[in-house]
């Protein structure tokens, strides 16, 4: 039991039953036998009415008619009945130890005596306006626990108690465990980069401790938010603002070409290559800055087929000129829902990556199917490139903005280091998953499974 | 020859003077305005050989400034999208932009662009002007008077759309890749993820409406180009 919940239930549970159990115990042994006692009076009233019909009918000498009441009295509670005259047997059975021992102990008392032995409990009644007379009876005793738990309603009463418990113990604990479960829960999207969870409202009447906790998480997660939002926003401002300078710097470049001698060109096609590769890095960081600030801007079905013909056709194109091929190796019939242009450049990022990683003479393969049974079905896209592959350890890091495995290749390929960031969000903010792994004969496959449009 | 006008439309000033500096070394007059209002009231007033217009202005868009430009003028309007901003270029190209260049841009690049877009403005010499009209089904394009007509009435046409119809139209019946649409009616290389072409097909089909209902009047050929039909199918 690893869960909270359970663990409560349980424990309450157990502590309740075993506190009505020990109670019900103390009762019986502490509490002092109400009616018993009225019982034993009974009996000795009883017992002493009847001696003295009894007697006064072996007084008179119906001897046969005491011994038919004694008998008839036997028979109807059970019990074992004699009446003593002059310490004889006058009707009824011959007394058992018990009842002759109290007999002698009784002696010539007025009062009635009883005495519980074992389990029989012993009468010595005398009979009045009769003093050579006395009325002994043995009556078989319940024990006092036996009576006091009442053996015959016990199962009825324990169903009772266990339901009873149960459901105290299980209100208690969810009361217990639910703001607990509902901050979990909170914790765990926030992780997923949910940042606009928040858990105050939801947990505010779980008393004090709790209900703290919760502002406390809310304020956190607004702060980690606030940070996130900041250091996004300086990052697509500082990207902006450079865009001006940069336009600025390319006419200027122009008219210094217009006006510059031969010699000039070289350093002059140094500037115009490396403001290029500026352009296209801001581009890339304000595409990833607006991924991460909005979500998909259109909702479309898009035929995911079409996405990778036109990605694969215009990958091709740009490949074959350096000698390296990409071509579609499998293909389903799936549409996804999203927006077209960003699903596309996410798709053509990875292509893109896998193509000029690819060695001279390959070929990236792209693969679309379907995968899953009915009721989750995903698209899954599968790109395998026959490059160098991806360090094993570096393989969830490639999809962190700037992350680059070996500086120097990368320069030789152009990648600006944000292209499979870009693919990353794009893909999670359609609720689908990107992943690399190294595949077998060398080369890396980087999988993108998204959710069907149903 | 008198100097093709230009106007820029930029609210940042020096990057205007030196583009004016820069084109009026390759042969062009240059004149510029910093917002919107000024530049689309400049533009409908007087006649430009084409508009270069930033999208990114403050208070009116280069968006809204294209919107109100198109609804009396069909002057080439070259639009500066901002890198980045993907939709920006699309959008501007289905609002009747002729061509888009991702600010920033390369000089050497603008000019180029700006030259395609003269070429395809430009009227053909005055010869054989009986062969420069071509009819098919009830469109009928002039190319001596840059006029579509469609079961007789005009169609307003940006640059881009006249000259797209028109190779599309020489070519009927025929497929025309995109990398040869681009290059003969936008004047350059075709490159992968460039949409233009697309767009600028999609906005054309807009405008002529269907052939008949339910049929395409240019059909798009996947993974090849597009085709003009022709005749009953």
């Amino acid at each position: 039991m690893r869960s909270l919940f359970p663990r409560l239930l349980v424990s309450f549970w157990v502590s309740l039953t075993a506190v009505a159990v020990a109670s019900t115990f103390i009762q019986v042994a502490s509490s002092p036998p109400a009616k018993f006692i009225r019982r034993s009076q009974l009996m000795s009233e009883t017992l002493r009415l009847v001696g003295e019909d009894a007697a006064a009918r072996a007084g008179s000498g119906d001897a046969a008619g005491a011994e038919r009441l004694i008998r008839g009295v036997e028979s109807r509670l059970g019990i074992r009945v004699t009446l003593l005259v002059d310490d004889r047997v006058a009707a009824g059975a011959q007394p058992t130890t018990a009842m002759s021992r109290l007999s002698r102990q009784q002696g010539n008392a007025h009062a009635a005596r009883s005495e519980e032995i074992g389990d029989v409990e012993v009468f010595a009644v005398p009979v009045p306006r009769r003093p050579d007379a006395r009325i002994l009876a043995e009556v078989p005793n319940v024990p006092r626990w036996e009576r006091l738990i009442r053996l015959e309603t016990l199962p009825l009463r324990l169903l009772v108690l266990f339901v009873v418990s149960g459901l105290v113990s299980f209100l208690l604990a969810r009361y217990l465990s639910r703001p607990l479960q509902v901050l979990r829960r909170a914790t765990q999207r926030l992780a997923r980069g949910e940042l606009s969870v928040r858990v105050a409202p939801e947990v505010e009447s779980a008393g004090t401790e709790v209900a703290e906790l919760g502002r406390d998480f809310d304020r956190m997660a607004e702060r980690v938010a606030g940070l996130l939002e900041a250091q996004h926003r300086l990052l697509r401002d500082v990207s902006h603002e450079l865009r001006s300078p940069l336009a600025r710097v390319n006419v200027a470049l122009e008219l210094a070409r217009q006006r510059a001698g031969a010699d000039a060109s070289g350093p002059l096609d140094r500037i115009e290559r490396e403001t290029e590769r500026l352009n296209e890095l801001i581009g890339q960081i304000l595409t990833m800055s607006r991924l991460e600030s909005d979500g998909p801007t259109r909702s479309e079905t898009i035929d995911l087929s079409g996405v990778l013909d036109d990605v694969v056709s215009n990958a091709e194109f740009e490949a074959k000129g350096r000698d390296r091929h990409v071509a579609i190796v499998g293909r389903a019939p799936v549409s996804v829902v999203g927006s077209r242009e960003i699903l596309h450049r996410a798709i053509e990022n990875v292509v893109r990556n896998a193509a000029s990683f690819t060695h001279q003479g390959t070929t990236v393969e792209v693969r679309l199917s379907e995968i899953g049974s009915n009721g989750s079905t995903k698209a899954r896209i599968e790109v395998r490139d026959r490059g160098p592959g991806v360090p094993e350890d570096a393989l969830t890091e490639i999809f962190r903005p700037f992350y680059r495995v070996g500086t120097a290749r990368d320069r030789l390929t152009g990648g600006t280091g944000v292209g499979l960031a870009i693919a990353d969000r794009a893909v999670r903010m359609h609720g689908g998953s990107v992943e690399a792994k190294n595949a077998e004969g060398g080369g890396l496959i980087v999988t993108i499974e998204l959710p069907i449009a149903t | 020859m008198e100097q093709p006008s230009i106007l820029v439309i930029d609210d940042d000033v020096e990057l205007c003077d030196l583009l004016a500096d820069y084109l009026s070394q390759e042969g062009f007059h240059v004149e510029t305005a910093h917002d919107g209002a000024t530049g689309l009231s400049r533009a409908t007033s007087e006649a430009y050989a084409l508009v270069v217009l930033d999208v990114m202005l403050p208070r009116m868009t280069g968006f809204d400034v294209l919107r109100k430009l198109r609804e009396s003028s069909t002057v080439p309007v070259l639009m500066l999208t901002a890198r980045g901003e993907d939709v920006d270029r699309i959008v501007g190209l289905e609002m009747g932009a002729d061509d888009y260049l991702p600010k920033p841009f390369n000089a050497r690049e603008l000019v180029a662009r700006i030259r395609a877009v003269q070429r395809r403005s430009a009227k053909p010499d005055e010869s054989a002007p009986s062969r420069d009209r071509m009819a098919i089904g009830d469109v009928e394009l002039d190319v001596g008077a840059r006029t579509v007509r469609r079961a007789g009435e005009e169609v307003a046409l940006t640059s881009a759309e006249f000259a797209l119809l028109e190779v599309l139209l020489r070519a009927a019946g025929r497929v025309v890749t995109r990398e040869d649409l681009c290059e003969r009616v936008l004047g350059r290389r075709f490159s992968p993820y460039d949409r233009s072409i697309d767009v600028h097909v999609s906005n054309l089909r807009k405008k002529l409406g269907d052939d008949r209902p339910g049929r395409e009047r240019i059909k798009t050929v996947r993974g090849l180009g597009y085709l003009y039909a022709t005749g009953p199918a």
